[in-house]
């Protein structure tokens, strides 16, 4: 294969550059801090840009993108320090599978059905609900619920099957909206449920 | 169609015409067509995000359109959504480091 002369990355800008913003929310979201996502996200785009040759036109570059920043972030923790692993339990451990009844949501509904309350929470406190989940979590929600990813693509990008996605999005989600409740009621955002029976 | 648009016209904002059968037991609609709450509570997450399987949309859209116990999980549910979406999904790349950005893949295009 050689090199096109003028221009050795065709198409680069159009469809790589142009992810730069999610890219950047991704690192974020990854890191914790703007420094460190600043720095991951040049890097992305660095090795991105040096494989443009492998990968593979009209396909999804900003899951290719994604799986590049995730790969080089995990790489630099894994040299930087030990991690808490998560222990990857499946959902359905408990037999017939964890309560389809989800717990905060019952304790919302007698006194804000709608779920207003979301509404008072400012925006960088759940983005430091979502910054607290452990890595797995964090990933698979900031990929599914803020980037619209499809399960596959998370799974293809996490290297991890669907059902182990599926898991995770329900764990980390609930673990999101059990947080985001308690500091609305502490906030006094929405009333605490008293425990009893209404 | 924006995610946005999608969660508000999963949860059928604008028709206020939902629990009509009282008292929080789904309609009889068909007979055995209508999914036990216990499975729409379950599905709910997969039916918002769009990865039904086995099961079709409408048949899940059915049940949270007629039961009134179980639509309000799918309306708290959106609003997270939507709170996620509002908080993490606006921010975007400093100005500074797109030009650096582009000043790094200049430098290695130029290097070859």
């Amino acid at each position: 294969m050689s090199e096109a002369s003028a221009n050795a990355r065709p198409g680069f800008e159009e469809e790589a550059l142009v992810h730069i913003d999610a890219v950047y929310r991704f690192a974020l979201r990854l890191t914790g801090a703007p420094d460190l996502a600043e720095d991951l996200v040049q890097e992305t785009f660095l090795r991105a840009f040096r494989s443009w040759g492998q990968y593979t036109q009209g396909t999804a570059a900003k899951s290719w993108l994604f799986t590049i920043c995730r790969n080089v972030f995990l790489r630099r923790r894994e040299r930087s320090q030990r991690h808490d692993e998560i222990v990857e339990q499946s959902v359905g451990r408990e037999g017939r599978g964890p309560n389809p009844v989800n717990p905060v949501w019952v304790s919302v509904l007698g006194v804000d059905p709608e779920g207003a309350f979301f509404d008072s929470i400012v925006d960088d406190r759940i983005i430091d609900a979502i910054n607290d989940l452990p890595e797995e979590y964090r990933t698979a929600v900031v990929l599914s619920d803020v980037e619209g990813f499809p399960y596959a693509e998370i799974a293809e990008l996490m290297g991890v099957p669907v059902g182990t996605v599926k898991s995770r999005l329900f764990r980390g989600r609930r673990q999101l909206q059990k947080v985001l409740y308690d500091y609305a009621v502490e906030m006094g955002y929405i009333e605490a449920r008293t425990g009893t029976e209404s | 169609m924006s995610i946005i648009d999608k969660l508000k016209s999963l949860i059928g904002a604008g028709s206020g015409d939902r629990g009509a059968s009282g008292n929080g037991a789904p309609a009889r609609m068909g007979g055995d067509d209508m999914i036990s709450c216990e499975d729409a509570l379950r599905l709910v997450n997969e039916f918002i995000d769009g990865e039904l399987e086995g099961v079709s949309e409408a048949r899940v859209r059915a049940h949270f359109d007629v039961c009134q116990r179980c639509y309000p999980h799918l309306k708290l549910e959106t609003a997270f959504r939507e709170a996620l979406r509002r908080a993490a999904a606006t921010e975007a790349a400093p100005t500074d480091l797109k030009a650096r950005v582009a000043t790094l893949l200049a430098d290695a295009e130029a290097e070859g």
